[in-house]
């Protein structure tokens, strides 16, 4: 069930989905999401330079304009 | 009788080089942080507690023989252990022996989230026995709410605390506290596996849960344990990002968190292999940690309402995540007993 986020609404949840798609097969991406009316790009390490700019390209491409930041999370496992 | 005397000024040398081998071989604090928080395993290197010097013990008796003594969290049947996670039986010249310690504690005792209950509480430990060919391990994770459906109370809690990943029957026994915790599974049945949703390998997932039908409803309580305490509904909140939260889990027990992305698609490390999970609620701890290992199936309830808002999965150190528990309700149609 997609839930809305507060300021966002649904092209915010559509822009995520095809950010993640593009992102999520990356191995030193944890996940994609939405923080208020940011997305989020959470990293599995702190990128090296050419990594940022590969992400920041691939951000470019499907969510132009859309303000965006990283957060390291390490890797995500079942607890 | 034994009169061998060893003190610390007069070890020989071929003592201490063989527990220098040992620890290098079978000791990793990673491996034993792992064992001690969710599961122990046949593997020595995820079972061995600690290494010393002493002894050696035959039927009780202390020998002259000096040994390199391995402090395991419990000793396991031999047939459960493959020849190649086997503890040696010498290491170099010098003897060893295995000795069941449990595991150690920084001077805490258990926790009563890790003890028997009853009735047992949302916030306390429970799981499932392997079977098969993994036979031997034990693990335990959280009990996150009592639910209903049909006339009948069930135990809600996560897939992989009370299915194993899919890999159990329905009808599978669960016990309070999980087998890691006390490890007399004869005395703490309580509850059987009815339901759960799968989780899935090729195709996102939204929910890791699963409930199992409470044997006798006078065995659980729907009141969360400290600090948690009585929900004011069981009616869910939607998450809102900087929502305050709260937890009571098996692990590091009472903690409180803020909600930080409502929406999130994330990939987890799972026995299965790395799953992805789509529309999650991510979560940041205050002073310390929110979560960690075991504290899967924790209910997460607004502060300020007292209200379920998430159920417990997964995360890292820093981050933890939860399923939105409408979601959860909803799959396994159900609602939560306040």
């Amino acid at each position: 069930m997609p839930k809305q986020d507060e300021s966002g609404g649904h092209d915010l949840l559509e822009t995520k989905q095809r950010l993640s798609a593009k992102l999520m097969p990356l191995d030193f991406i944890s996940g994609v999401g939405i923080a208020g009316s940011k997305l989020v790009v959470y990293l599995v390490r702190p990128l090296e330079p050419e990594e940022s700019k590969e992400v920041r390209e691939i951000v470019d491409a499907n969510a132009p304009g859309r303000p965006f930041e990283f957060v390291t999370t390490g890797v995500f496992k079942k607890k | 009788m034994a009169n061998l005397v060893l003190s610390r000024s007069s070890i020989p040398q071929t003592l201490l080089d063989a527990k220098k081998s040992a620890m290098a071989d079978f000791f990793t604090e990673g491996d034993v942080a792992m064992a001690v928080t969710f599961l122990a395993h046949p593997n020595p290197r995820h079972n061995v507690m600690g290494i010393g010097l002493g002894r050696k013990l035959v039927k009780g008796k202390l020998t002259d023989v000096p040994c390199v003594r391995f402090y395991v969290e419990r000793k396991l049947d031999k047939q459960a252990i493959s020849k190649e996670f086997m503890l040696p039986q010498r290491i170099g010249q010098v003897a060893t022996d295995v000795i069941a310690s449990g595991r150690f504690w920084a001077y805490a005792g258990a926790s009563k989230e890790r003890s028997r209950l009853r009735p047992a509480r949302p916030g306390c430990s429970i799981g499932f026995a392997f079977t098969g060919a993994q036979s031997g391990n034990i693990m335990a994770g959280t009990f996150g709410a009592v639910v209903e459906s049909g006339g009948k109370r069930f135990i809600l809690s996560n897939n992989h605390v009370l299915a194993h990943e899919n890999a159990l029957p329905l009808g599978s026994t669960i016990f309070q506290p999980g087998l890691l915790d006390k490890n007399t599974p004869q005395t703490d049945k309580i509850g059987k596996l009815s339901k759960f949703v799968t989780l899935e390998t090729a195709n996102p997932n939204h929910v890791d849960c699963a409930i199992a039908e409470i044997l006798e409803n006078n065995l659980v309580s729907p009141t969360v344990m400290p600090k948690v305490n009585k929900l004011k509904s069981g009616q869910p909140v939607v998450a809102t990002v900087g929502m305050r939260v709260e937890k009571t889990g098996r692990t590091t027990g009472y903690t409180s968190g803020t909600i930080r992305d409502i929406s999130a698609n994330v990939k987890v490390g799972y026995d299965l292999g790395t799953l992805t999970f789509e529309d999650q609620i991510i979560i940041v701890g205050g002073t310390k940690s929110f979560s960690d290992a075991g504290d899967s199936g924790s209910l997460i309830v607004e502060q300020k309402s007292k209200r379920p808002v998430g159920l417990l999965f997964a995360g890292s150190d820093s981050h933890t995540i939860a399923n939105h528990i409408e979601d959860v309700l909803q799959q396994l149609n159900v609602s939560i007993v306040a």
